[in-house]
C-alpha cells in the first residue's frame, strides 16, 4: 500500500516536471539560443530518468535518457536546436506522460522503437547504450503455467495458505484449479495442492505471490500473449483436468501452446490498437486533468494547528465556564473563539487557492497547436500567472476559456499575409491576462484580429428575429446579441470553433460561477472577452434580508442600492415597472414571488440589483446586517430550485437562502424583446 | 443467514420500516426553515451536523390524513441514499419511532397491489410482526419520485408568475 503512495506521489513530480518542461519547450521555441532554457530541460529529463530507473519503469528511463543526451549535445553546442527537434521533444513528452499515467502499458514496442529511432537520429547514435544494463525486456503479457503443492507443515512454519490464494483470485486472468492428494488426506494431512493457469506481463508479480513458498511451486512460460482469450486452449485445459490432476498436463499444455503458436497473427492487432492510441493522445493533449493535490506550505499547516488547538483550549475554557456559572468569562471566551473560527476560516479557504499560472500553462500548448494547424502565426502571451484562485473555479475555468482562446484564432487573428495587408505585424497577439480587485478575479483574453462586426451582427440579428431592422441598440446591447443561444457571425462551421460552445453556453458556464462575462470590441483592431468571477466559491459577502420570518442572502456584489419604501404607495409603470431615477426597473415583490406568506407592510424595504447590462428592483420586509456567507448545497434533491445559489447557516444556527440574482430575472422580458 | 435490520415506526395509523443500513441517525425535530416554492410535502431545510438538508412530510406524501394521534412529539430520521453519482442526505419526519427490529429475509412479503393507497413501486415489502402489517419503504423510488415533484412544481410556479 505504501508502495503505491509513493509511487502516485512520483507520478503527480514527474507530470510536474513534464508540464514544467513543456512550458520551456514553449519558451525554446521562441528563443532558441538560451542556453538558460536548454540546460533547465536537460535537468529535468535526467530528474524524470532518475525516478523512473527508481520505479522500474524501463521505457520511460530510456525515453527519458535519449531526451537528455539529445540536450546535452544541444547544451555542448554539439547540435542545435531547430524545429525538428522542438516537435520531436514535444512528441516525446507526450509518449512520458502516457507511458508514466499507464504503468507503461498503454504504448505499443512499435511506437517506442519509432520515437526512440527518431531520438537517435537527431543526436546521431547508433547503437543503443541501455542506460540499466539488467534491464528486462519490455513487457509482454504471457500465459504461465502453475503448479503449487504446500508441504503439509505449511502452516506450522506460520505461512497464511489463504492470503496465497488471495492474491491468486485477484489476478486478472487465471483459471485456479484446486486437487486433492488422496494418500495424504487419509494420514489427515494437508492435502490440498493447485494447478493454475495464469496471465502477466511479469513473471515477478507471479513469484512474489509464492515469496514465501518458492521451492513448493513450479512456475513455467507456456505460450505468448494470453492464452485464456482463445477458446480452445480453455477447452482443452477443462478436458485435461475433468478426470483429475496428471503430472503430465505441464507437457500436454506446453505443446498444445506450440501447435497454435504458429497460427496466431498478433501484429495486426496491435497495429489497430496503437493506431487508436494515437488518436487519444490527440485528444489529451486538449484536456485538463483538474487538480486533485495542492502544495501546502508548511507554515500554513503549523498555523492551522495553532487554530485548532486554540479551539480546543478554548472549548475546555468554555466547559469550565460553563459549570461555574461564569457569565463573564463564557461572554470573553465566546468572543475569543469567534475570533478563532474566523481566522481558522479564512486560513482553511486559503489552502484551496492555487496560481492560475497552471491553467495557462496548459493554454500555450493549445495555442501553438491550433496556430499551427491554422497556418496563423501567433505569440501568446500571458500576465498575473500569480494570481490565486479557488481550485474549483480554475477546474471549471478550462473548457470556457478553451473556446474562447479558440474563437480567437478561429474567428479573430486574421492569416498573415493579410495582417500585413492590413498594415498590422505578421504574429497576430493573443493575451491571457489575470487580476484581482478585494472580491473579483478578472481574466481577460484579448486578441489584436479582427474584432466584432457590429453591422455584421445586426443583420444576422435581423434575419434571426431578434431584433427589428431599424431598431436603435447601443453597442452593449448589439454586443449583448452574440449571446443568444446559436449566434455565430461566422458563416461557416469550422472544425475547431464552430462546434464548440457559442458565447450563451460559455456565459452560462461562467455564471454558473457565479461569474459574468463582458466583451468590448474595435471593428478591425481586435477583440476582449473579460470573466469577472468571485474570488472564492465557498464564501461570498452577502446582505441579510427577510420577508415573513424566511431569511435570505443577496450577494453584495450585485446590490446597487437600498432604500425604504411604502409597497401601498408605488406608482408603477404597465403593472411591474418602477420609475427609479429616471429608469424603468422590473420589480419583484419578494413576498409574493417566493410565496412567502404574510401580511404586506407599509414600511418595506426596496433593493436594486444591478447585473451589469440589467437592473431590477426587489422588495423585502426587512435588511438586517451584512454576512460573510459559506455558502452550502442544497443537494440534489433541491437542485431544481435554481433560484439559490444554496444555502448557508446564520450564527444562530437558523438558515438563510442565497439569492441568485441571475436566475431570479431568467423569467422577465428580456430588455430586447419589449 | 440473512437478517436485516429495521426502523419501525408510524405515520397516523399506519406502520411502515426503513432499512437500518440507509439510516444515519434518528433525532428529535429539529429546528427547521421553511423552504420557497416547494410542494406541500417538503417541510423545509435543517442543519444536520453542518450540512443543509431537506426535510419531508412523509404523511402529506402519502396523503394521509393530518390529524395529529400523538402529543406534539415527532422525530426525523436522517437517511442516506445513492442517486445516479453523489451521495445525498435527507430528513424525513414520522410521528413516532417504535422499535429496531431483526427480520429474516423471506420474511419479507410481496406486497399485494391492488386496492392499496400507496403506489406500490414505493413498497418494497410487507413484514408481518407483532400482529401488525409493517409496510417496507423503498425510500430511494419514494425520493426519486419527490425530485421529479419537486421541479414540477417549479415549473408550474414558473408559468403563473
Amino acid at each position: 500500500m505504501d508502495f503505491d503512495k509513493l509511487k502516485n506521489l512520483f507520478i503527480k513530480e514527474v507530470n510536474e516536471i513534464i508540464a514544467k518542461t513543456e512550458a520551456l519547450l514553449l519558451d525554446l521555441e521562441r528563443d532558441q539560443d538560451n542556453i538558460d532554457i536548454i540546460t533547465e530541460i536537460y535537468r529535468h529529463m535526467h530528474t524524470i530518468k532518475g525516478a523512473a530507473g527508481m520505479y522500474g519503469l524501463n521505457l520511460t528511463v530510456r525515453i527519458a535518457h535519449l531526451f537528455e543526451d539529445v540536450y546535452k549535445k544541444i547544451k555542448n553546442s554539439e547540435i542545435s536546436v531547430n524545429k525538428d527537434i522542438i516537435n520531436l521533444s514535444f512528441k516525446a513528452l507526450d509518449y512520458l506522460k502516457v507511458l508514466i499515467k499507464s504503468d507503461e502499458a498503454d504504448v505499443s514496442q512499435k511506437e517506442i522503437e519509432n520515437l526512440k529511432n527518431d531520438l537517435r537520429r537527431v543526436i546521431d547514435i547508433k547503437e543503443e547504450q541501455p542506460p540499466v544494463p539488467s534491464a528486462p525486456e519490455a513487457k509482454q503479457l504471457m500465459t504461465y503455467y502453475i503448479l503449487f503443492q504446500p508441504n503439509a507443515d505449511i502452516y506450522e512454519r506460520g505461512i497464511r495458505l489463504t492470503g496465497i490464494i488471495e492474491d491468486l483470485e485477484a489476478l486478472e486472468n487465471k483459471i485456479i484449479s484446486p486437487f486433492s492428494d488422496d494418500t495424504r488426506e487419509q494420514q489427515g494431512k494437508l492435502a490440498l495442492f493447485w494447478q493454475i493457469i495464469a496471465v502477466s506481463d511479469d513473471r515477478k508479480k507471479l513469484e512474489n505471490i509464492f515469496i514465501f513458498v518458492p521451492d513448493e511451486v513450479e512456475i513455467i512460460p507456456l505460450c505468448e500473449g494470453n492464452a485464456l482469450e482463445n477458446p480452445e486452449f480453455v477447452d482443452f485445459y477443462n478436458n485435461l483436468i475433468a478426470s483429475g490432476y496428471s503430472s503430465d498436463h505441464k507437457d500436454k499444455l506446453l505443446s498444445f501452446c506450440r501447435a497454435s503458436q504458429g497460427e496466431a497473427k498478433p501484429q495486426q492487432s496491435d497495429e489497430n490498437s496503437s493506431e487508436q492510441r494515437k488518436q487519444t493522445r490527440a485528444v489529451q493533449t486538449e484536456s485538463f486533468e483538474g487538480i486533485d493535490s495542492v502544495r501546502v506550505e508548511s507554515k500554513q499547516l503549523d498555523n492551522l494547528l495553532n487554530l485548532v488547538s486554540e479551539l480546543i483550549i478554548g472549548n475546555s475554557r468554555l466547559n469550565e465556564a460553563v459549570k461555574n456559572n461564569d457569565f463573564q468569562l463564557i461572554k470573553e471566551i465566546s468572543e475569543k473563539l469567534f475570533t478563532t473560527t474566523n481566522l481558522l476560516k479564512e486560513q482553511t479557504l486559503r489552502l484551496r487557492l492555487v496560481p492560475i499560472k497552471i491553467l495557462f500553462d496548459a493554454f500555450r500548448r493549445t495555442v501553438r497547436e491550433l496556430a499551427q494547424i491554422q497556418g496563423k502565426k501567433i505569440v501568446f502571451a500571458t500576465e498575473g500567472g500569480d494570481t490565486l484562485i479557488d481550485k474549483t473555479i480554475i477546474e471549471r475555468l478550462y473548457t470556457p476559456l478553451l473556446h474562447i482562446i479558440r474563437n480567437a484564432i478561429d474567428h479573430g487573428i486574421e492569416p498573415p499575409d493579410e495582417r500585413v495587408k492590413l498594415g498590422k505585424s505578421e504574429e497576430g497577439l493573443i493575451r491571457l491576462i489575470a487580476f484581482q480587485t478585494n472580491v473579483n478575479i478578472f481574466i481577460q483574453i484579448q486578441d489584436d484580429g479582427r474584432g466584432l462586426d457590429p453591422d455584421k451582427i445586426k443583420a444576422k440579428a435581423i434575419e434571426l428575429g431578434l431584433i427589428k431592422p431599424g431598431q436603435p441598440l447601443t453597442s452593449e446591447e448589439v454586443y449583448e446579441l452574440i449571446f443568444m443561444p446559436e449566434f455565430s457571425t461566422a458563416g461557416k462551421i469550422t472544425e475547431l470553433s464552430g462546434r464548440g460552445m457559442g458565447m450563451d453556453i460559455i456565459r452560462k458556464s461562467i455564471r454558473q460561477l457565479r461569474g459574468n462575462v463582458e466583451i468590448e470590441s474595435e471593428k478591425g483592431l481586435g477583440m476582449s472577452v473579460t470573466l469577472k468571477l468571485p474570488s472564492t466559491l465557498s464564501i461570498i459577502e452577502t446582505l441579510r434580508v427577510s420577508t415573513n420570518g424566511v431569511n435570505f442572502l443577496i450577494p453584495l456584489s450585485n446590490i446597487l442600492t437600498t432604500e425604504k419604501i411604502n409597497p401601498f404607495e408605488l406608482n408603477l409603470v404597465s403593472g411591474s415597472y418602477l420609475p427609479f431615477r429616471g429608469e424603468l426597473l422590473p420589480l419583484i415583490n419578494a413576498r409574493e414571488f417566493f410565496d412567502l406568506g404574510g401580511d404586506q407592510k407599509k414600511n418595506e424595504k426596496l433593493i436594486v440589483i444591478n447585473l451589469g447590462t440589467r437592473k431590477y428592483a426587489m422588495i423585502f420586509e426587512q435588511i438586517h446586517d451584512e454576512v460573510s456567507a459559506v455558502v452550502k448545497n442544497l443537494g440534489k434533491l433541491l437542485q431544481g430550485l435554481d433560484y439559490f445559489i444554496g444555502a448557508s447557516i446564520l450564527g444562530d444556527g437558523s438558515i438563510a437562502y442565497i439569492i441568485d440574482p441571475y436566475k431570479i430575472v431568467r423569467d422577465l422580458n428580456f430588455v430586447l424583446k419589449t | 443467514m440473512d437478517k436485516h435490520k429495521f426502523v419501525y415506526f408510524q405515520l397516523w395509523e399506519e406502520y411502515f420500516a426503513i432499512d437500518v443500513d440507509k439510516i444515519i441517525e434518528v433525532m428529535e425535530m429539529p429546528k427547521m426553515a421553511k423552504l420557497p416554492k416547494t410542494p406541500d410535502f417538503v417541510m423545509g431545510v435543517t442543519n444536520f451536523r453542518g450540512e443543509i438538508i431537506p426535510v419531508i412530510d412523509l404523511r402529506k406524501k402519502f396523503m394521509l390524513p393530518q390529524e395529529e394521534i400523538f402529543s406534539k412529539r415527532k422525530y426525523v430520521i436522517v437517511i442516506e441514499y445513492k442517486s445516479a453519482d453523489y451521495q445525498n442526505k435527507i430528513g424525513v419526519v414520522v410521528d413516532r419511532i417504535i422499535d429496531v427490529i431483526e427480520v429474516e429475509q423471506y420474511d419479507i412479503t410481496h406486497f399485494p397491489e391492488l386496492g392499496s393507497r400507496y403506489n406500490p413501486e414505493f413498497i418494497f415489502g410487507v413484514i408481518h410482526y407483532d400482529d401488525k402489517f409493517i409496510l417496507v419503504l423503498d425510500i430511494e423510488k419514494i425520493l426519486e419520485a419527490a425530485e421529479v415533484e419537486i421541479l414540477k412544481n417549479l415549473d408550474l410556479t414558473q408559468t403563473d408568475g
